[in-house]
């Protein structure tokens, strides 16, 4: 009986709580963080830049572009998947969401998420 | 240099030997602290100096990680599968074997990493493109087989793959630091932990059997090292998947079902093999699989051949090293635990660990702590295997790799 109930409460704790998780994983992104303000300090974070992709270099199985915001400051982004890989993404606006990296004592964005900004 | 080297592998080990037998203490939380210190190191040190003492701490933790899982009941992301096979032999007052088994398997891992190097510094590069592809085919084959093979519970294994993966694509994709850590604590270690307190547990006498005396059959050995040859490889340089996937695969690759020692074996082999490898795959194809790997690409900017060289030579002498002292460590822990009550040790721990998952992963962390905790034992309370939680990596793996 003490079983029963403990495998009740199991499921309803699991279940309960997958979906918590599963909703709190859509909404809970990282507020927007203006490009001037990435610095070493910030490696390994997790942040969102929003910026218009002024160029892009397909490099095999990703492609790096280059992130610039309203005040012209500028990130390189790094991006994979298949569907980023195929669609040019110059001269497109774009929320990125990803963790700061560094790559040859220059920072740049390896991207979880992108999504373009509706004009 | 030779004395720096020497300190550097003995600093390394000593590091390692604590993150293995301290319960959820990874390796990659010292890496970055390396790495936050390496600008002020690196004015007293050579960059190769420090990545030494990397790869020493890296290799002597895959031996002793195994130790508290065990013991203790406290797994890493590594060794989560060890749960299982590990207490039943504990319960048999074989705790000890467990772990001399895991050892077996870590110290044959040591040349197999050697036989595999040459052979990934020369094909790597030419077939990696080609190969990534079949990454979600072979994981839904593993999936399938995982589920299939479980004849009398078919439904059941499936309900707890699904909501371990259900649990793992959450988890994963919430922004969190150390996501595996609750996850995986929970589905294996405090799930076993609260059974075992709720069962009033009392540890058998633990036996320190001799090491001549923990055979293994060669056949199974055999069979065994083979699934390790195969799997560890593709888990070292391919993205979405790690130790535990690897494990599981081997197990799949092996055939028949794996006994405890078998398993074991597997386990501690699989465990060492992905550690070497992923710096061979670092100098081969220049991308980091593990924690760290990515350390020791921060460190060196130029990685040669002659790099490589060094940590091939770190990775066999602290192997050899972490083997027999790990085999000390083990016999202390073996009888330190009969002087304690292992109800009380379990409540213990139990706590231990839910403060450092919230430590290092927050209030976020917590929750997945208590839902993987939860999931963990519908996995006991059913009777379901407990590799079916595995869905938890190996589902985020498949959508990782098919997106």
């Amino acid at each position: 009986m003490e079983n029963a109930g403990l495998l009740k409460l199991s499921f309803m704790v699991s279940i309960a709580g997958i979906l918590i998780l599963l909703f709190l994983s859509e909404i809970m992104q990282p507020g927007l963080t203006e490009i001037s303000s990435i610095s070493k300090s910030m490696l390994e974070k997790s942040v969102s830049i929003r910026g218009v992709a002024v160029s892009e270099k397909n490099l095999g199985n990703f492609k790096i572009i280059e992130l610039c915001d309203r005040l012209s400051m500028c990130i390189p982004v790094t991006l994979s998947g298949k569907k980023n890989l195929t669609d040019s993404l110059s001269g497109k606006e774009f929320v990125v969401a990803g963790r700061i990296a560094e790559y040859k004592n220059e920072l740049q964005i390896e991207a979880d998420k992108i999504i373009e900004v509706d004009k | 240099m030779l004395l720096e080297f020497v300190l550097a592998l003995l600093a390394g080990i000593l590091a390692g030997t604590f993150t293995g037998i301290a319960p959820a203490i990874h390796i990659n939380l010292v890496s970055v602290g390396l790495i936050a210190l390496s600008p002020f190191l690196l004015n007293f040190v050579q960059p190769i100096v420090l990545v030494v003492f990397i790869v020493a701490m890296s290799i002597t933790h895959t031996f002793t990680d195994f130790i508290p899982s065990i013991f203790l009941g406290a797994p890493d992301e590594d060794t989560a599968l060890s749960i299982l096979p590990g207490h039943k032999l504990l319960l048999q007052g074989r705790g000890y074997e467990a772990v001399i088994f895991t050892l077996y398997g870590s110290i044959v891992a040591i040349f197999i990493i050697f036989l595999l190097s040459p052979l990934f510094m020369f094909f790597l590069p030419k077939i990696y493109q080609y190969i990534k592809i079949f990454i979600p085919f072979i994981l839904i084959i593993t999936s399938a087989s995982l589920i299939l093979s479980d004849k009398n519970k078919r439904v059941l294994a499936l309900v707890v793959f699904a909501l371990s993966g259900f649990l793992g694509l959450a988890t994963l994709n919430i922004q969190m630091k150390e996501p595996l850590l609750p996850l995986l604590t929970g589905l294996f270690g405090s799930s076993s932990l609260i059974t075992s307190i709720m069962k009033k547990t009392k540890l058998p006498k633990q036996r320190i059997t001799k090491l001549k005396d923990i055979k293994i059959k060669l056949k199974k050995f055999f069979r065994v090292v083979l699934a390790s040859f195969i799997a560890s490889p593709l888990c070292s340089f391919l993205p979405a998947l790690g130790s535990s996937q690897a494990a599981i695969i081997g197990a799949e690759i092996s055939g028949r079902k794996l006994e405890e020692s078998g398993f074991l074996l597997l386990i501690g082999a699989v465990n060492t093999i992905v550690m070497g490898l992923s710096f061979v795959t670092l100098y081969a194809i220049q991308k980091s699989r593990t924690g760290s790997a990515v350390a020791v690409s921060k460190l060196l900017e130029n990685f040669s051949l002659a790099h490589l060289g060094i940590i091939m030579l770190a990775i066999l002498i602290t192997g050899i090293i972490a083997f027999f002292l790990a085999i000390f460590l083990a016999k202390i822990f073996c009888r330190t635990i009969m002087k304690i009550n292992y109800n009380k040790l379990s409540f213990f721990i139990l706590l231990f660990i839910a403060a450092i998952v919230t430590a290092f992963s927050g209030w976020l962390g917590f929750l997945v702590f208590i839902v993987s905790t939860a999931t963990g034992l519908i996995a006991i309370l059913l009777g379901a295997r407990r590799t079916h939680l595995m869905g938890s990596l190996l589902v985020p793996s498949i959508i990782l790799s098919l997106v």
